[in-house]
């Protein structure tokens, strides 16, 4: 009795343990790159759209990827700051975007958060989690940097806030876009997120 | 004032802070009710290590008879615990925590009739360790699953060792506990449920002249969280607990339980600072009770984390 609980406990652990972290380096599309999966991934945007990311990105040299959740306080508390990163790269060769990858998310919910929040760049909806499973996301606020190539050249949080903003946080998306502008690599390149843990449909 | 109208004095005090604060929030509701809104030693999503202190005052204001009925502690009677635990906990890897915690107890009692003694010193050391092969909404319909264990080590005073009358200088339990057990834990927007069960054995041992070995405890706690804003969680537990009747030189003693309902209150100060308050009591109700104290306590933590 004992040991079938030990070993069930182990089994257990094993499982979780082994569980795929990167999903590029799952063997589910053997043939495909990350970058030719992320290009591939479709979203829809407010008006109904559909979208490849092929498309989003392919207007910008670079595009910033911002994972959304209606609920989690980190993104809430980082709207100000995205919205002045959004203002300040706006006229430069990149773009922002957020995604919704939770499985509860609709258009619905996304044009009310979209407009409450006043985002003034897209807010698109990650239908059943695509884009989340290719590039691996677990948390609200993970931010990436994506070249037209579908590259991932930033993997990260926003900043170094969470929930509470303080002056002195580390903003590495925006260093991120600075050094991806000077065709430099970022450094953190593939810091810690910081949001919450996203409900996806996996 | 009557047994019964006291405690409906303070349930009704329960209700209402509960009501109070879930109408009182500053902002929308907020998702994420976390592990940490349930105990203080718990690490949040992303911390990798913290320490805190906390608090407690327990008041015992009764007692479960053989027979499961309830009696109010004797007039002029009074035993109040208070604890100060020191706690750090580490996240050694991802979904590995480990906690260490101790104590410093300091307990007041009276018999009627008698003069009030206090007694004091380090409590009982626990080791404890949590993993966590699933974590909270890595996978959709899949609760989170974690293992856990501890040790508890005799580093207080036992009872045995006790000089002052009442035994208020006992501070432990005077003996090495090994425990372990399982956590389930699922998110429902704002809500989060935990259901935990543990089982742990006191290892036997000689007291003075006598032989005693004990049986296995059981425990089991629901509590669910809610995430009342972006700054405050509240949270429920129900906890109980049952221990077989142990055996003190071949003589089968008997056995003991009680149930005991807590609400906690977290507050986040900041990323990295948090403070919980709780209150706990078991309830004057006989059939939720057995060979065991009835007692009303509260708690208040302050805990630092780091990222």
């Amino acid at each position: 009795m004992g040991r079938g609980w030990l070993v069930g406990c182990c089994l257990l652990f094993t499982l979780g343990a082994c569980t795929p972290r990167d999903p590029a380096h799952t063997p589910s599309h053997p043939r495909l790159t990350q970058a030719e999966r992320v290009l591939a991934s479709d979203v829809v945007d407010t008006q109904s759209r559909t979208h490849s990311v092929g498309d989003l990105v392919s207007t910008k040299a670079w595009t910033a990827l911002v994972f959304f959740s209606a609920t989690c306080p980190t993104v809430s508390a980082h709207d100000a700051r995205l919205i002045a990163l959004w203002d300040a790269v706006r006229n430069h060769d990149v773009g922002l975007v957020m995604v919704a990858s939770e499985r509860d998310a609709s258009l619905a919910m996304l044009r009310h958060e979209s407009a409450s929040r006043g985002y003034p760049f897209p807010l698109v909806w990650d239908r059943n989690g695509q884009l989340a499973a290719v590039l691996g996301v677990r948390y609200a606020s993970q931010a990436f940097i994506l070249s037209r190539a579908g590259e991932v050249a930033y993997a990260g949080s926003i900043d170094s806030d969470r929930r509470f903003l303080h002056d002195d946080a580390t903003p590495y998306l925006r260093d991120a876009i600075t050094a991806v502008e000077q065709g430099q690599r970022p450094a953190p390149a593939d810091d810690a997120a910081y949001g919450c843990a996203l409900a996806l449909e996996r | 004032m009557s047994s019964s109208r006291r405690w409906a004095g303070v349930g009704g005090a329960l209700v209402a802070l509960s009501t109070a604060l879930l109408t009182s929030r500053a902002s929308a509701q907020g998702c994420c009710a976390s592990g940490s809104s349930l105990t203080p030693i718990r690490l949040d999503l992303h911390e990798r290590a913290l320490v805190g202190v906390q608090a407690t005052a327990n008041a015992q204001h009764g007692s479960y008879s053989d027979a499961a009925e309830y009696r109010s502690i004797p007039d002029g009677a009074s035993d109040l615990e208070l604890r100060q635990t020191l706690f750090a906990t580490f996240g050694a890897w991802s979904r590995v925590q480990g906690s260490l915690l101790v104590p410093w107890v300091e307990t007041r009692r009276n018999a009627a009739g008698t003069p009030s003694e206090w007694g004091a010193g380090l409590g009982d050391l626990t080791l404890a360790v949590r993993g966590e092969p699933i974590q909270l909404l890595e996978y959709a319909n899949v609760p989170g699953v974690a293992i856990v264990a501890s040790v508890v080590a005799p580093t207080g005073t036992a009872p045995e060792a006790a000089e002052n009358l009442l035994g208020s200088d006992a501070t432990g339990a005077g003996v090495w506990r090994l425990g372990g057990g399982i956590a389930f834990e699922q998110a429902y927007d704002a809500f989060l449920v935990n259901l935990t069960t543990t089982a742990s054995l006191a290892l036997p041992r000689d007291v003075q002249m006598t032989q005693v070995s004990y049986a296995p405890r059981w425990n089991a706690t629901l509590g669910v969280g809610y995430a009342a804003s972006h700054y405050w969680h509240l949270a429920l537990l129900a906890s109980f607990e049952y221990e077989g009747a142990p055996k003190i030189n071949g003589v089968t003693g008997r056995p003991r339980h009680h149930l005991e309902p807590a609400l906690l209150v977290t507050h986040l100060l900041d990323d990295g600072l948090r403070v919980q308050a709780g209150v706990n009591f078991t309830p004057p109700a006989g059939s939720l009770g057995r060979n065991d104290l009835a007692r009303l306590g509260a708690s208040l933590s302050l805990v630092w984390s780091w990222l």
